[in-house]
């Protein structure tokens, strides 16, 4: 910014040099960023000595254009990892979804109701792929991320923040868009409004329930609602829980072993909400209590963090 | 016995050359096109580059292409100095080193007498 005769004039392209050096650093805004700025700049103040507006404007837009072009490509170059982490990560929450789609549609009967309708119960079943999927990606692309890179403040800050955002869409997600979801996938499957069953509750009418009922009994014929209860919950704090084992992994001088531990347990984790079944639980219910099952998966990662967090 | 043993030493022999070779600095045709300007001009701006290389040059991606030229040693940069009356950031002035121009007349040998049909 400049004044020139009493008016104050921003040059073109300040606040793009901004964002990006919150996004690189310095060799990259020296070697790549303000060259290319710099040009926008001095072509631009021509246009408009010459007196031509509309060519300033044009070359204000195309260098904006250019800043972007460069800025995704420095972006790939320099954080080489991160993009890697963002790729891996987005394709493993694509695959678990999926599975988590396909486990539940290939066990709903196929009604009259449900025909043609194939896009809209795949629509509401997302949520509940995402809330399996969402930690289960924040732990790969934080693993893959940082066990490449120098933990920095800007890293760490980064981290934290992906965290807290995860565990504020888990919240919302286990605790009131999948039991929307799984409410409108039911009617839509029986073809009218059905009483709504423990899935379908939000995790304050399910915790109203808790303490109003006897905790122990059975919903729906199957399992008692304390065991529902524990297993949103369980969820719910997946992401941090996850993201903490990630951060231990990443940090183990032993960097094969690490990320042997942390597949491992996502695996497990995944295929723990992936594969179980009602019956299944009512079997271990047996020799524990429900409350106890459902916290089951996130027990193994809490057991895989302190045993990677031993090793650091 | 003896001769496939014979015959895996010299394929890792040769693997081994192979990928010692692949340290040899490459001289993709964007690079070549900017070694030339420079070599012509002395002295640009990215985005003289691009003006003088008439379209086959793109200012998202000249810059990119200037920085890994610079790591790789072809060519040189300083910084103009910032002018006083306008503000605004001082401009990057590129330059072909020694070394580039070495490896742009490489570059031409080889495409006038390896590959004669590029030349015409």
């Amino acid at each position: 910014m400049t004044c020139q005769g009493g008016m104050t004039v921003t040059h073109p392209g300040t606040r793009l040099r901004a964002i990006a050096a919150r996004l690189f650093d310095q060799p990259t805004i020296d070697r790549l960023i303000d060259p290319m700025i710099a040009d926008l700049q001095f072509e631009h103040a021509e246009a408009l000595r010459d007196g031509r507006l509309w060519r300033s404007r044009w070359i204000a837009v195309t260098g904006c254009i250019a800043f972007w072009k460069v800025a995704a490509h420095a972006w790939v170059v320099e954080q080489w990892h991160g993009t890697l982490a963002i790729a891996v990560a987005l394709s493993a929450a694509t695959v678990i979804t999926a599975l988590a789609i396909l486990v539940v549609l290939a066990n709903t009967p196929a009604t009259v109701g449900t025909q043609g309708k194939m896009a809209w119960l795949i629509l509401y079943l997302l949520p509940q792929g995402f809330a399996i999927s969402l930690p289960i990606c924040l732990a790969l692309g934080l693993f893959i991320w940082l066990r490449n890179e120098r933990a920095d403040a800007w890293r760490q800050r980064t981290a934290l923040w992906l965290m807290r955002l995860a565990l504020l869409l888990a919240i919302v997600n286990t605790g009131w868009i999948v039991p929307a979801g799984n409410n409108a996938f039911r009617n839509l499957v029986v073809g009218a409004a059905t009483p709504r069953g423990v899935n379908e509750l939000t995790v304050i009418e399910l915790g109203t329930r808790l303490y109003q009922g006897s905790p122990g009994a059975a919903v729906d014929g199957a399992l008692p609602t304390v065991f529902w209860i524990n297993a949103r919950l369980a969820l719910t704090i997946a992401p941090m829980l996850l993201a903490v084992l990630a951060l231990a992994g990443a940090r183990t001088p032993r960097r094969r072993s690490a990320a042997i531990v942390v597949l491992t347990t996502l695996t497990v984790f995944a295929a723990c909400y992936l594969l179980y079944s009602p019956d299944d639980v009512a079997v271990l219910m047996r020799w524990m209590p429900a409350a106890a099952i459902a916290w089951i998966p996130d027990a193994v990662a809490a057991l895989a963090t302190i045993s990677l967090a031993r090793q650091a | 016995m003896i001769s496939v043993l014979i015959d895996i030493s010299l394929t890792l022999c040769k693997i081994r050359l192979m990928s010692a070779q692949s340290s040899v600095p490459t001289l993709p045709p964007k690079q070549a096109l900017i070694l030339e300007l420079l070599v012509e001009e002395s002295e640009l701006y990215g985005l003289q580059l691009v003006e003088a290389s008439k379209g086959k040059l793109k200012r998202g991606t000249v810059y990119v292409t200037l920085g890994r030229m610079e790591e790789k040693g072809f060519i040189t940069s300083r910084l103009e100095k910032a002018p006083a009356d306008e503000g605004g950031l001082p401009r990057r002035l590129y330059k072909a080193s020694a070394y580039g121009r070495r490896a742009l007349d490489a570059y031409a040998h080889v495409v006038r007498h390896l590959t004669p049909r590029l030349a015409r």
